[in-house]
């Protein structure tokens, strides 16, 4: 994914960006203060892209920036062809869904009236039960689906909320490029769980028309799985593109401050490592 | 299981069946003793007895359907209210909607006849629950800014902002009450401790017109309010219309509030008990949440009622007073489960 020139303006309806979300120069300011400075963006259908960087540099923004959580920066954002303030919220939840970092509920919902709860389009009872129940089964929580969801660990009520969002877009079919928009969504979990999450994402992508943004903090995670990385720093992008390409040691030392290794994987990626002799 | 009931329905039908118990039993009890034969042989049309009319049609019967009619307003404006700030603390009366309400009401019964002229002439009957809901919908708007932020409810500021308001719109109404005249306006006991002592059959259709509109049109936006507990982000990125949920939830809210207060002044904590009990019974989901409360604030309030009625007969107490002594425990228990974040 290299960088390409948008910003055409077609027509009031298709204008950059087909079949891919795409953010066009995005300056954002809130309260005096900096938080995005020209940042563009692309994840074309088929892919995984990963936003990363240091804490504070503005990835979680940018992911509200593509969720269209700011009303400033609507026109700047393309979704299949169309800017965003040209979706109704209801015809964008059935293509995109969002995860943000963190849900507070103050209700004790069970798992499954929390997936339900998400999900606008109507089904028949017994389907709608089969569907929850399968996608939660994806993300090893089927055997929750009675429990209160207040009473679950960190961990598994992430994985609830990954298959929230994932069961809100499979209840619907369209035409349209589907894609997941999630803010650091395996923080909590576990090694195994982390890596069946980033399994389960490539297996939908790659089985539907589809693509995928995650904010991610793990560099390996993202070595692995991602097809590309987004590098920001303090509100910039300081690095986009293949993986092999942002993953040099120069860049991240620099990014986060900090020594830091890459060394070839036997598996083919690159593996960062933080330099502690350093 | 945390729930009582794993059939929402059966819940509905016992709260149902225990609301037209409670409403029968409390046809039969009263200042004036009447045999049962003599209650519902005036109902059902077959006794000629003019006094027993007379006390059954027109004293007992509006009073206990009055009753309903702000109990189930009160209930149901108190679950959505709870659903849109997100937590089951936001009650109308201890966020002081309905004492906003009641400021509003008491300003046009002293007001009404010489500045307020052309709103009266206007609004007609109606007058009287108009100017209450503006007054609802006016503090529910204050309290919202003060509290929300980013589509999060900070607890603390929706309470404190409850606080001053009720004290607030709580000073202006006794200052009222001392400049009016007695035949203008209901005692100040009326407007703070509520009453259903005065209630008629226009109270019952003033009330029960915009309250009855709520309760059928609140269940509406039952799904949007329960991703809404998730945040205000998720529900709208689920496909819902926020805005338009918002502002449609927060005047049905004010109209139930305004209408059951017009009619019957303050009667506090039926919106946070009645919601609350119907959430340990079937769980948070709007969609029973929403119309059992209705069931369960009427029942309430009738059978709080009844025994205003009884304690000291052939004197009453005010019914929220009775409200007051079984709500305000519930409160501080409500609390302590906040406390040990159990959820709700």
């Amino acid at each position: 994914m290299g960088h390409s020139s948008y910003g055409y303006y077609y027509s009031n309806e298709r204008v950059w960006g087909f079949n891919m979300l795409a953010a066009n120069n995005i300056s954002l300011t809130l309260s005096g203060q900096t938080i995005l400075k020209e940042v563009s963006f692309e994840a074309p259908e088929g892919a995984l892209v990963a936003i990363m960087g240091p804490n504070g540099a503005g990835k979680s923004s940018l992911l509200k920036v593509l969720s269209g959580d700011f009303p400033t920066t609507l026109d700047q954002v393309a979704l299949n062809g169309k800017r965003l303030s040209h979706w109704t919220d209801g015809a964008l939840a059935q293509f995109r869904a969002v995860m943000p970092q963190s849900v507070q509920l103050n209700f004790a919902f069970t798992v499954e009236e929390v997936i339900e709860a998400g999900i606008r389009h109507p089904m028949p009872i017994a389907k709608r039960k089969a569907h929850i129940l399968e996608m939660l089964a994806m993300f090893d929580v089927g055997h929750l689906h009675n429990r209160n969801y207040l009473t679950l660990s960190g961990g598994e009520q992430q994985r609830v909320q990954l298959a929230r969002v994932l069961a809100q877009l499979e209840a619907t079919s369209t035409s349209e490029t589907k894609y997941l928009l999630l803010d650091e969504c395996t923080s909590s979990l576990d090694l195994s769980h982390q890596h069946q999450v980033f399994r389960v994402l490539k297996e939908w992508i790659s089985t539907r028309r589809a693509g995928v943004v995650v904010v991610l903090h793990d560099l390996n995670l993202a070595a692995q799985y991602a097809n590309a990385i987004l590098l920001m720093d303090q509100g910039r992008v300081v690095e986009q593109g293949a993986v092999r390409d942002v993953l040099k040691p120069k860049t991240l030392s620099d990014v986060y401050r900090y020594p830091v290794q890459v060394i070839e994987h036997p598996a083919g990626w690159p593996l960062v490592i933080a330099d502690v002799s350093a | 299981m945390y729930r009582l009931f794993q059939s929402p329905l059966q819940a509905a039908w016992l709260l149902s069946s225990l609301l037209a118990l409670a409403l029968s039993f409390s046809l039969t009890q009263g200042a004036v003793p009447l045999s049962v034969m003599q209650v519902y042989g005036t109902l059902i049309g077959i006794l000629d007895d003019a006094y027993a009319q007379l006390v059954v049609i027109d004293i007992r019967l509006p009073r206990v359907i009055l009753g309903c009619i702000v109990g189930a307003g009160l209930a149901i404006a108190g679950a959505a209210m709870q659903g849109l700030f997100r937590n089951p603390l936001a009650d109308p009366g201890l966020v002081g909607v309905s004492s906003g309400a009641a400021l509003a009401a008491v300003m046009f019964i002293v007001l009404g006849g010489t500045w307020l002229k052309q709103w009266t002439s206007f609004w007609g009957y109606f007058a009287l629950p108009m100017a209450a809901f503006l007054g609802g919908l006016l503090v529910t708007a204050i309290i919202y800014r003060v509290s929300t932020r980013n589509g999060r409810t900070d607890v603390a500021l929706m309470l404190l902002a409850g606080i001053a308001i009720n004290a607030i719109a709580g000073a202006a109404t006794g200052i009222m009450t001392y400049f009016a005249s007695d035949e203008e306006l209901r005692s100040l006991t009326f407007w703070t401790m509520g009453s259903l002592a005065s209630a008629n059959w226009t109270d019952v259709a003033l009330s029960g017109f915009p309250i009855l509109l709520a309760c059928g049109l609140l269940p509406m936006f039952a799904r949007p309010l329960n991703a809404f507990l998730m945040g205000e982000n998720v529900t709208r990125h689920s496909g819902f219309d926020v805005k338009r949920m918002k502002r449609i939830v927060i005047s049905l809210t004010a109209l139930a509030v305004g209408a059951a207060v017009a009619v019957s002044g303050v009667i506090g904590f039926v919106g946070l008990v009645a919601p609350h009990l119907v959430r340990l019974l079937v769980g948070p989901d709007h969609r029973w949440v929403l119309p059992m409360s209705a069931v369960m604030g009427a029942l309430l309030v009738v059978v709080s009622d009844m025994f205003a009625r009884l304690v000291l007969s052939p004197a009453e107490l005010p019914i929220g007073l009775m409200m007051a002594a079984f709500g305000g425990p519930f409160f501080l228990w409500l609390l302590l489960q906040q406390r040990a974040r159990v959820g709700f």
